[in-house]
């Protein structure tokens, strides 16, 4: 086969895909070349040959049901981690501003503000315990 | 509901809307594994590792291209590593072999026309009869074939042009 032939049967396959308009030039070549003329039948006959028919059933309902399941499923298996990547940023962030608090000459006020958060609940303790016994009173 | 909705709607992880996303893109996906694989067990298995992957990345799906091309690439990609993998278990199993489950006694009993469809594909480098099956059964243009299956438009057109080339050898020894 000469090598023009070669590159226009490529041409030829591109043109049976959709891939390349027909042009004057080839249809010309078709008509004057045996083995183009061939080729260009052949891509016909390959298409009618090569017929393939669609068997799939529609999907089952239980198959999708499977699927969102198993997705599910692994998302929370995913989720222990993220919540734990999550705790510790929030954690380091926390710790970080206290040091950073205590170092900057602030370790007063930081006394100060954990001695009322620690102080807060045993302080309002009994006020809450004295309105919900007159409530229930 | 029209496709883009459908889309945002299951990247909300909307049951109704996953089911018909799924449903409308199985014809395509299972004929093409099926063709891929020739084996209707693995190409079900496939299938069903491309939804559930689909569905676990389904907020990086970016619609530039369709629906079902998105899914076809996530099984080209699995159907692949399923081959890897397989050749890396057993290597001396030949590897155009692995998908299928007929035997060779089966086959040259076989002479009806999709035996014949079936074992003109086999015959085919799995690499080469994926490119095929996009464009011959599924009209995939050069570039989009090219995108699925992550390599140059150029070696889609020669992988092309070497399964027609095979194709033809084929038919021309039966005729013979």
């Amino acid at each position: 086969m000469k090598k023009s032939c070669e590159t226009l049967q490529e041409t030829l396959l591109d043109v049976h895909y959709g891939e390349a308009p027909m042009t004057k030039e080839l249809k010309d070549h078709i008509k004057i070349c045996r083995d183009c003329a061939l080729f260009w039948e052949e891509l016909g006959e390959i298409s009618a040959l090569m017929d393939f028919p669609e068997t799939a059933d529609p999907l089952s309902p239980l198959v999708i049901s499977k699927i969102l399941r198993e997705n599910t499923s692994s998302m929370q298996k995913n989720r222990p981690m993220r919540d734990l990547v999550f705790f510790m940023t929030g954690s380091a962030a926390f710790l970080g501003s206290v040091l950073y608090l205590s170092l900057s000459g602030h370790g007063e006020i930081l006394m100060k503000t954990y001695l009322f958060i620690f102080l807060i609940s045993p302080i309002t303790l009994p006020f809450i315990a004295k309105q919900q016994i007159t409530r229930g009173a | 509901m029209i496709q883009e909705q459908l889309i945002k709607a299951a990247k909300q992880r909307n049951p109704k809307a996953l089911e018909q996303l799924f449903q409308e893109s199985y014809p395509v996906l299972f004929g093409y594994l099926m063709k891929a694989t020739l084996n209707e067990d693995i190409a079900r298995e496939l299938t069903q590792e491309t939804f559930l992957k689909a569905l676990k990345n389904i907020e990086s799906f970016k619609e530039k291209s369709k629906f079902t091309t998105w899914l076809v690439s996530i099984a080209t990609n699995l159907h692949k590593d399923m081959l890897r993998k397989r050749k890396h278990e057993n290597p001396k199993t030949p590897f155009d072999s692995l998908a299928f489950d007929e035997s060779a006694e089966e086959r040259v009993m076989e002479k009806d026309s999709f035996a014949r469809v079936k074992s003109v594909l086999m015959n085919l480098p799995v690499e080469k009869r994926r490119i095929f099956i996009l464009k011959h059964y599924y009209n995939y243009t050069y570039e989009e074939i090219s995108r699925i299956e992550n390599c140059p438009i150029g070696t889609v057109r020669s992988r092309l042009h070497d399964c027609i080339k095979k194709i033809r050898s084929e038919m021309e020894a039966e005729t013979i």
